[in-house]
């Protein structure tokens, strides 16, 4: 199968404190790789250098079979438009509606006329269920809301790789399943590859095709959620029985 | 793209980058009749693609154009990004000029309201504050005096200088013609006492301290830490409050004293270096110049400047809402606001006392 990511051997410090010790992934494409790990980890880390926010100290990261350590801004722009990125608190822009939200890529990145561009914005909104919210601005919405409308925009684009981090995190189980849903739904049908952070344990045996264990910086468990479910590994037994009672 | 007996074939790619491209196309072709859609040589589509099916869909409704020869594939896309369903919501219309102005006014009066609401709090506390401790915080009048008055004694010290010092300077010139050069002293005793003082130190509290009241204030509120504190069974006013309030009245009267010695000083330099006056005849000048009454007055000035500066800065950051942009228009409003309303003031305050 074709690997959309491949990370090798990525290291990390913060000052004197090593973040990611060693870390070798990859991505393959069409699955959805959960990331999963306690908190401090380094699993936000380890997303904000696949999506170029960061640089490593050492390793070397491949999207599209192209390096991106080192590579000159507009070409990483490239590669930036064909993923999509949901952040942990949405980073919807406050002084925009919802509407011009999910319309800046969608505006900046290509010459579609207003008519569609409309389109697509309902569109979008449609899928994530906040066809109402059209017109308020960020700071009118609950945090649920306002996650979903960053998932709008974050697929605004049709991206080929969905980046979430942490995206029911904090939402009532409702929603939650709805979102879980909706990414397994863009995953299987429109063949998005989607890479998630999260660590709700209902929304990884939703969507999980393979796991990534994070554990102090170093990847204690890598492969099929079936088989870390099984796993005899201390850390991630306890992750998965802690959350059944 | 071809068009044939009310049929349109599309073929390639239907994406957001073709999109453009084709609409164009079409125009060019200008259909009138359209019932079918043949899609048997489109190789992907996109939500851009299915968005410009739905605009033609929509364009020829009355011969409601089917999708024919499409492939599995394609049409999970299309019924995944169809829009044909979606209920439109009406488009957001901008208020008429009319109701923005009554908009505006119903703001206003209501804003009126609240402020005068929350300066008759604020001064209702102020009183039983002094003798009931009870829910204020200790230490914090201290340290509050020294944001507001002590921190903001060098750049009160270096703008009253360069005040008095220009004063005289661009004075000298004038006074040296008719052969009155003593009078520059009576002219910087005056002016720094009675106007430049207490506006000069007015307008530096409203950019320092009603700036950091009102965002902090407003932070304050976002964060629902005003909440809390209530829940806690604590006023607001009475603790975040009343300390700045009693730090401000303390403080400003004598930064105002401060900045109309150090504004002397500057044109008693160009006095005695420009003009070539003795120290002794300009001291004993100025001295006979001014009079309690412009002392009192320059005090009741820096009074009132001071409760405005508090009060505006109080109020924006209590009506602050919204997220973090909130906190940021807040502080800009009161900043803007209390420098208005001081001049105002000082206006008002000037005819009364001229």
């Amino acid at each position: 199968m074709k690997k959309v990511i491949e990370i090798n051997n990525l290291n990390t410090e913060f000052g004197e404190k090593q973040i990611l010790k060693d870390v070798s992934i990859d991505v393959r494409e069409n699955e959805v790789l959960v990331i999963l790990g306690g908190s401090g980890c380094g699993k936000t880390t380890l997303l904000k250098h696949i999506i170029g926010l960061h640089l490593p100290v050492s390793g070397s990261i491949k999207i599209f079979e192209q390096e991106i350590i080192g590579m000159d801004e507009g070409e990483f722009d490239n590669t930036l438009k064909k993923m999509g990125v949901l952040f942990q608190n949405g980073a919807l822009l406050n002084s925009l509606s919802i509407r011009e939200n999910v319309a800046i890529p969608i505006r900046q990145h290509t010459d579609l006329s207003e008519e569609i561009v409309q389109r697509l914005v309902r569109t979008k909104l449609h899928l994530v269920d906040l066809d109402e919210a059209i017109d308020m601005s960020p700071s009118q919405l609950s945090g649920g809301m306002r996650k979903r409308a960053a998932l709008a925009r974050a697929i605004a684009l049709d991206p080929v790789l969905l980046f979430c981090d942490e995206p029911t995190a904090g939402l009532d189980p409702v929603t939650s399943a709805a979102i879980d849903g909706l990414i397994k739904k863009l995953n299987v049908q429109l063949n998005m590859t989607v890479v998630v952070i999260t660590h709700e344990l209902a929304s990884i045996h939703r969507i999980a095709d393979r796991v990534v264990f994070l554990d102090d910086g170093k990847v204690l468990f890598f492969g099929k959620f079936e088989d870390a479910r099984n796993s005899k590994i201390s850390q991630i037994n306890n992750f998965f029985q802690k959350g059944i009672f | 793209m071809e068009y044939k007996n009310k049929i349109l074939f599309l073929e390639n790619e239907l994406t957001k980058f073709t999109v453009p491209n084709l609409q164009e196309k079409f125009t060019k072709l200008k259909v009138s009749e359209l019932e079918f859609l043949d899609l048997s040589n489109i190789s992907s589509i996109d939500s851009a693609g299915v968005a410009f099916l739905d605009a033609l869909r929509l364009k020829f409704e009355k011969f409601s154009p089917q999708i024919v020869n499409v492939s599995k594939e394609i049409e999970v896309s299309i019924l995944t990004f169809s829009s044909v369903k979606i209920k439109q919501s009406e488009l957001y219309e901008p208020p008429r000029f009319l109701e923005k102005l009554g908009g505006w006014l119903i703001q206003f009066l209501n804003d009126f309201k609240q402020f005068f609401l929350i300066t008759a709090d604020t001064f209702y506390w102020a009183i039983v504050g002094i003798f009931s401790k009870k829910g204020q915080r200790k230490g914090e009048f201290i340290s509050q005096s020294i944001l507001i008055g002590v921190n903001a004694l060098p750049i009160i010290a270096l703008v009253s200088f360069l005040i008095g010092f220009i004063l005289a300077l661009q004075s000298a010139e004038q006074l040296r013609q008719v052969g009155a050069n003593i009078f520059v002293a009576d002219l910087i005793a005056i002016a720094m006492t009675r106007e430049m003082a207490p506006i000069m130190t007015a307008i530096i509290l409203a950019g320092r301290s009603g700036s950091a009241i009102a965002s902090e204030i407003a932070t304050m509120k976002i964060s629902e830490e005003i909440d809390a504190l209530k829940t806690m069974a604590l006023n607001p006013i009475k603790y975040v409050v009343l300390p700045k309030l009693y730090a401000i009245t303390l403080c400003t009267p004598l930064l105002n004293i401060f900045s109309i010695v150090v504004g002397i000083s500057g044109g008693f330099l160009i006095g005695i270096t420009y003009l070539k006056l003795s120290p002794t005849a300009f001291i004993n000048e100025v001295a006979n110049i001014i009079a309690i009454r412009d002392i009192v007055t320059s005090l009741i000035k820096s009074f009132v400047f001071a409760w405005l500066i508090l009060l505006v800065g109080i109020f924006f950051g209590f009506r602050a809402k919204g997220g973090a942009e909130g906190v940021g228009k807040a502080t800009t409003s009161a900043v803007v606001a209390s420098i208005f309303m001081v001049i105002v003031a000082d206006s008002i305050l000037g005819l009364i006392f001229y």
